[in-house]
């Protein structure tokens, strides 16, 4: 069924070959942004009493490397090629073959998540195991619950990238928009345990939970026993809902599809 | 022999942003906006048969462009119906597709950072070639259009011309019955341009239904039996691509640097001043009344001359003549 597709992957997972120096900076930055990390919390806990909001600071450590790790699943990039797409009209070339543009996406984003898994992911969590003690996932429901996320990062990322269609191919002001929101209400700049109550009823009903909050609670025993099934069935319903989404505002978008230039 | 499209009555409206002039309109349109309808196609009929080779032709805007992209499935029609291969494009796109094959001129579809033979490969998965197939294709392209020195550059080290003539290539590899070419020879310098006609004229003697659509005269005299002009959205001619030629060739301009003063020339029938400006002559001549060569030798005998320019009108004014009626 999706055989034709394989064609997509392929040729994305090669191109991340194809750059070699942006390889090495990729690599770079992630340690580079770990150790700010590193030195920020330090001296957070210092002023302390050890423990705060249930982490310790070697915990902390161990949910910003994981952080560092999904951030990978939910980068953006296709909303770049998006846009970038229908501006200058290449996405032409996807329309005329015999494949559907939102699976097309799809599969480009599992091509190039392959290879960074391969050459950026696996060097940073071997080293990982060694600088923040980073330990098995508690449960193994936490890689279930990553695919999920996965899928509803997809959604959030392809319509964004869609909004292209409807201000002549540019989206910086609401792939921002969403990036910060995504940013604060998904845990991924500081663990939803911190929040006051009033903001931790706003984040509840934002799809972006399901992100990385959820996987890294799983990952930490910090969702455990019966409480794992319940938040896993949150990721699920936001995958449908956002699929749901997806699909309705591609079938508008097919119909009022212009291809600039040429 | 069998239609392989046909056009009913196609139609295609833009919904185009206005600005008016002076000083406050760019603040006043981000505020509130005025739209005008243009009209890209205009109820426009025709039908092509299987194996046929036929050059769309027009100036910039008459709406080629547009028309290829119905075909091919990217636009949808405001009103009227296409039916090609047995498909409507806009329709049945996915199915659509696997039978045609497309290459703009301005796009690529190789891609950009990878050796040319990665965007094989990948085409070869996504509309399902056969093993063998590709194959005996690879091996055919690379004799014909001579790709297999440069199989293995990135695509964005290839020169125009031969980036061309792989996207040629890609756009043959799962042997689709037709392919619609938008000016493919735009850009290329002469043997680039030579070599891709000759291929062109290979591809269409095995059965093959191309369109093209271009600027370039040549490349329709050289290629294309029949010829489609189209200008403001509508078919302007629909005519074998000979008599075509006949009609527009037959007008010529001279211009003519004299030494000193220009000599007082007369009117003739077929012959006309449209201008003088100090040394310089300006005669356009009716080649179906005189031949240029007559009025050169004529000129060249009785006066001291400079220089000579021959030129032709470009198509662009060609078009606008035929459909003022002047032609």
């Amino acid at each position: 069924m999706f055989s034709r597709y394989y064609g997509v992957l392929l040729i994305k997972f090669r191109e991340a070959f194809a750059y070699r120096f942006n390889y090495f900076v990729k690599i770079a930055s992630n340690f580079i942004s770990l150790l700010i990390i590193w030195f920020i919390w330090k001296a957070i806990f210092a002023a302390s009493t050890g423990v705060m909001a249930g982490f310790t600071f070697d915990s902390m450590m161990i949910y910003m490397s994981l952080i560092i790790v999904l951030n990978w699943l939910f980068s953006s990039f296709e909303e770049h090629t998006m846009e970038f797409e229908v501006r200058s009209g290449a996405i032409a070339m996807y329309l005329i073959k015999p494949i559907s543009y939102p699976i097309t996406c799809f599969f480009r984003g599992i091509g190039s998540r392959i290879s960074t898994l391969i050459l950026q992911i696996s060097p940073f969590l071997l080293t990982a195991i060694f600088l923040v003690k980073l330990t098995w996932p508690v449960s193994w429901w936490f890689f279930p619950s990553v695919l999920l996320s996965y899928l509803i990062s997809f959604n959030l990322i392809f319509m964004t990238g869609l909004w292209a269609f409807y201000s002549s191919g540019h989206i910086w002001g609401i792939r921002l928009s969403r990036q910060l929101m995504q940013n604060i209400f998904s845990g991924a700049l500081i663990p939803l345990a911190f929040f006051p109550l009033w903001l931790m009823d706003i984040a509840n009903v934002l799809p972006f939970i399901a992100i990385i909050h959820i996987p890294v609670s799983i990952y930490l025993g910090a969702i455990s026993g019966t409480t794992i099934l319940p938040s896993v069935g949150l990721q699920i319903f936001w995958v449908l809902v956002m699929s749901g989404l997806s699909y309705l505002l591609w079938a508008k978008t097919r119909k009022k599809i212009f291809v600039q230039g040429g | 022999m069998n239609d392989i499209i046909r056009v009913n009555n196609l139609s295609k409206h833009y919904k185009i942003l206005q600005r008016g002039e002076g000083r406050f309109e760019i603040i006043k349109t981000f505020f509130s906006r005025k739209y005008k309808t243009v009209k890209a196609l205009d109820k426009v009929s025709f039908t092509i048969g299987e194996g046929d080779f036929v050059g769309i032709i027009g100036p910039n805007g008459a709406g080629k462009s547009t028309l290829i992209k119905i075909l091919t499935g990217i636009l949808t029609p405001t009103s009227g119906e296409a039916v090609v291969t047995g498909f409507v494009p806009y329709k049945q796109r996915k199915k659509y597709v696997q039978n045609i094959g497309v290459v703009f001129g301005q796009r690529t579809q190789l891609w950009w950072d990878l050796p040319v033979r990665d965007s094989f490969d990948m085409l070869k998965y996504i509309y399902k070639v056969p093993e063998k197939q590709f194959k005996t294709n690879m091996k055919k392209f690379a004799e014909i259009l001579e790709i297999n020195d440069y199989m293995l550059k990135p695509v964005r080290k290839l020169s125009l011309g031969e980036r061309m003539r792989c996207d040629m290539a890609a756009s043959l590899l799962h042997n689709p019955k037709i392919i619609f070419l938008d000016e493919p020879t735009i850009g290329l310098d002469v043997e680039a341009k030579y070599k891709l006609r000759e291929f062109l004229k290979e591809v269409n003697k095995l059965g093959v239904t191309i369109i093209l659509t271009t600027h370039d005269m040549g490349d329709i005299e050289e290629l294309c039996p029949r010829t489609i002009m189209v200008d403001h959205g509508k078919i302007v001619i629909d005519a074998p691509t000979k008599d075509i030629k006949n009609k527009i060739s037959s007008q010529r301009t001279l211009l003519i640097d004299f030494k000193g003063a220009p000599p007082k020339l007369k009117n003739k029938k077929g012959m006309k001043i449209v201008s003088k400006e100090g040394d310089r002559i300006m005669i356009t001549i009716d080649t179906r009344k005189h031949s240029v060569s007559s009025v050169m030798k004529m000129i060249l005998k009785k006066y001291e001359v400079d220089d000579i320019t021959i030129s032709e009108p470009s198509i662009e004014e060609n078009v606008r003549k035929i459909y003022r009626g002047e032609l």
